[in-house]
């Protein structure tokens, strides 16, 4: 799976189908990780892209034809994961973000640092109980005993604080 | 703003738990954001956004399966090709179990993806003579266990009996090849994996169950008796 950064854009071809799907199984899972925060939704549409893509998609196809098909098949089956649980597309995927997940090489991720927007401009403990819970995975006991609150006050605050970042967040559509 | 406990809580505790998402309603738009908030802050924890390897793996089995045996016949739906194939997965697990519970690092909930019910005291109980593995499943009740046991690719392999939707009590449907719930019309196949379903969310697949061929005959692993 190593490849020179700079061949040209796309216009190799994949000798068979297991390297299609090495090329960009990990892609694919990021992207949509990106869009539903939990691992086990995200294998089970990672596996919806490929079997999806395993019919109609020929090995013959280019490289940059793959991965925009690919590309287009995580948005589709995004969007029907969404209608299908909630009624309603809370995340959708942007074509260039596909693509720079898709892209070789892969961008780097800019989740982290979509994470560290979201939590800019919190007040400090807000800040604080949604590093801890979200980004270094602590229970709510265990942030609540980090801060020095309850468990009570630890809930209420990282509700809080998740629907102040939420809000501050304007950018996101 | 109310910190009262609100249904669309369940969703970002599903994110938090790293679970899959609940099948629901949001119609707040406050709460729709406050989820899409949170999923871009566990996308955003390290390493959270890597893939397991055992399903990297497993999905490559699968789709292998698919390509050389699963002839998408004529006809046949999306849906009904991608349940075919995924019946086939198992088969390259080798002996035992896709134990799933090991979960990665920082999250700690196991996935909903086939549960291994493993008792930590058990015993190895005979439940069925190797030959009666033929080409269907065959029930068994272990003690309080009650299951199905099937040769998958010479390979013997339990699944729970109980619907993981509501714990009906499974059918076998040997004409079919499948064991159906009488509740909701759900299908498995009799390595565990959901058939067809009509429920809003899929249900998870059937836990398996230790088995193992010993002495002629094929054995579970399974809770002594109280």
């Amino acid at each position: 799976m190593t490849h020179d950064p700079t061949e040209p854009a796309g216009e190799e071809r994949y000798a068979n189908w297991d390297e299609i799907y090495l090329d960009n199984v990990v892609r694919v899972y990021r992207l949509l990780f990106s869009k539903v925060g939990n691992r086990h939704d995200a294998e089970d549409l990672t596996t919806e892209v490929f079997m999806a893509a395993l019919g109609p998609l020929r090995v013959t196809a280019s490289r940059g034809e793959v991965r925009a098909y690919l590309a287009a098949t995580c948005r589709t089956v995004l969007a029907t994961y969404w209608r299908r649980r909630l009624g309603l597309q809370v995340t959708s995927i942007d074509p260039d973000l596909a693509a720079s997940y898709l892209a070789e090489p892969p961008a780097e991720s800019d989740a982290p640092a979509r994470a560290r927007r979201l939590l800019q401009g919190l007040p400090d403990r807000h800040r604080r109980i949604l590093e801890l819970r979200f980004l270094e995975a602590c229970s709510i006991k265990e942030a609540a005993r980090e801060m020095g609150i309850s468990v009570a006050n630890a809930k209420v605050l990282q509700h809080r604080a998740l629907r102040m970042a939420a809000a501050g967040s304007g950018a996101e559509s | 703003m109310s910190p009262r406990k609100r249904k669309s809580d369940a969703f970002v505790e599903a994110v938090l738990g790293d679970r899959p998402l609940p099948q629901g309603r949001i119609d707040d738009p406050e709460d729709v954001a406050a989820l899409r908030a949170a999923i871009e802050l566990r996308a955003g924890m390290e390493g959270a956004d890597l893939p397991d390897e055992d399903f990297i793996a497993g999905l490559a089995g699968r789709l292998s399966d698919a390509r050389h045996g699963g002839r998408r016949p004529a006809g046949t739906s999306r849906r009904a090709f991608l349940t075919g194939a995924a019946a086939a997965v198992v088969a390259g697990a080798g002996g035992v179990v896709l134990d799933r519970t090991v979960f990665g690092s920082g999250a700690s909930q196991p996935a909903q993806s086939q549960a291994q019910l493993t008792p930590d005291q058990g015993q190895w109980v005979p439940v069925a003579a190797e030959t009666d593995l033929g080409g269907a499943a065959k029930q068994f009740a272990a003690g309080a266990v009650v299951g199905f046991v099937s040769d998958q690719s010479g390979v013997p392999v339990a699944v729970s009996g109980s619907c993981t939707h509501l714990g009906c009590l499974l059918r076998m449907n040997a004409p079919a090849g499948r064991l159906d719930c009488p509740c909701h019309r759900t299908a498995f196949s009799y390595d565990g994996t959901v058939i067809s379903f009509e429920l809003q969310t899929k249900p998870p697949p059937l836990p398996r169950i230790q088995a193992r061929r010993q002495n002629g005959s094929v054995e579970v692993f399974v809770p002594p008796p109280a």
